[in-house]
C-alpha cells in the first residue's frame, strides 16, 4: 500500500488534529482515511493508496480535486498533481525535510490568496479579414504551388493578425486588471475562438472586485465571450519539484 | 449578477478541473504514477485531456529512462 499526497499545508498542529478527527468530514478518495505527515510546520495530507499498477479513472482525479479545494478553504496549500505517490509515511517525511525552504517558500508567496482562469472568446472570423479579391484571382490563375504558397501566407497573415489582436487584448485586460495587485500569468490560446487564457493569482478578499471588474470587460465588449474559473488551489502558481 | 460571469457548465469545470489536477501542481521527481482511464467522461474540451494523457505518459517514460522507483 502506498501513499497518495493531495497537498502540502501549513498549518498549526491543532488546526491539522481538528481535520484528521473527522471534525471537518473529509475524507480521501474512494472514502479513504486521510492522515498528516509533518515536519515543523508544515504538513503532508495523503490517504492510502493502491499500488503503482493499478488503474484510477476520472471520477478519482475528480475527487482528489475536491479533496484539495475543501483544504485549500482552510489551509494555505499547495496542491499536489494527481498520481504523486511515494512508498510510505517515512519516504514522504524525507522529502518534506528536504524540500522545507522551497516549500515554505511558495507557500508564503500563495498565502491567503487563490487562483482564477480567465479565457476570452471571440468569433475569429470577425477578426481576420477575407483575403483581397485581387489576391483571390490571382491565385486563380496559379498553378498549385503557388496556390499553395498562397493559401499559407494567408494562414501565416490570419495567425499574425490574430496574435496581434491577442496581443492588444491582453494589454487592456492587464490594464484593467492593474488595480487587484493580482500576479498574471498569460498562457498560449488554445485555438479556435479562444483569444485569451490566463490564470491570475489575487488575494481571496479580491473575489467580488475580479468579477465586477471582468463585468466591466465584457459589457465594453459585447462581441467578447469571457470565461472565469475559480477559486482554485493555486495549480499554476507553484513552483517547485520535490526531490 | 456578480456571480453570472462565472462558468458553471459541468463539462467545462470538468475539463479545467482535470487539467489542473493532472498537469498542474507540486510534482514528486521520480514518483509513481498512477494510470487514469475512463476518459470518455470528458467529451469537450479533448485537447486539454489529451495534452493531460500526454502528461502522465511523459511521467512514466521519464520514470521508466531513470529506473527510479519511490
Amino acid at each position: 500500500m502506498h501513499k497518495l499526497i493531495y497537498a502540502i499545508i501549513h498549518a498549526k498542529k491543532e488546526s491539522v488534529c481538528r481535520l484528521m478527527n473527522f471534525d471537518i468530514g473529509i475524507q480521501g478518495i474512494k472514502g479513504r482515511e486521510l492522515s498528516a505527515v509533518s515536519f515543523n510546520d508544515i504538513w503532508a495530507v495523503v490517504s492510502d493508496a493502491e499500488n503503482k499498477d493499478s488503474e484510477m479513472n476520472n471520477d478519482d482525479a475528480l475527487e482528489f480535486a475536491a479533496v484539495t479545494e475543501e483544504l485549500s478553504h482552510m489551509f494555505t496549500l499547495l496542491p499536489m498533481r494527481f498520481g504523486s505517490l511515494l512508498k510510505s509515511d517515512a519516504e514522504i517525511l524525507k522529502v518534506l525535510e528536504k524540500n522545507y525552504d522551497a516549500i515554505r517558500n511558495n507557500l508564503i508567496k500563495v498565502e491567503g490568496k487563490s487562483e482564477y482562469g480567465l479565457k476570452v472568446f471571440r468569433n475569429s472570423s470577425d477578426i481576420i479579414p477575407v483575403p483581397e479579391l485581387a489576391e483571390v484571382k490571382q491565385a486563380e490563375g496559379n498553378s498549385v504551388y503557388k496556390n499553395y504558397i498562397l493559401n499559407k501566407f494567408n494562414e501565416y497573415r490570419a495567425d499574425e493578425t490574430l496574435l496581434e489582436y491577442s496581443e492588444k487584448l491582453k494589454t487592456e485586460i492587464a490594464e484593467h486588471i492593474s488595480g487587484l495587485n493580482a500576479v498574471i500569468k498569460c498562457n498560449k490560446v488554445t485555438g479556435g475562438n479562444n483569444v485569451y487564457n490566463a490564470v491570475l493569482l489575487l488575494e481571496k478578499e479580491m473575489t467580488d472586485n475580479l468579477t465586477q471588474t471582468v463585468i466591466g470587460i465584457q459589457s465594453c465588449h459585447k462581441e467578447l465571450n469571457m470565461m472565469l474559473t475559480g477559486p482554485w488551489a493555486p495549480y499554476n502558481f507553484v513552483d517547485i519539484t520535490l526531490k | 449578477m456578480g456571480a453570472d460571469i462565472f462558468n458553471k457548465k459541468r463539462d467545462v469545470t470538468i475539463v479545467e478541473i482535470l487539467d489542473r489536477v493532472l498537469t498542474k501542481g507540486v510534482v514528486i521527481s521520480g514518483d509513481l504514477v498512477i494510470s487514469v482511464a475512463d476518459i470518455d467522461l470528458v467529451y469537450l474540451g479533448v485537447r486539454l485531456l489529451l495534452s493531460s494523457v500526454e502528461t502522465m505518459e511523459q511521467l512514466k517514460l521519464n520514470k521508466g529512462k531513470t529506473g527510479t522507483d519511490a
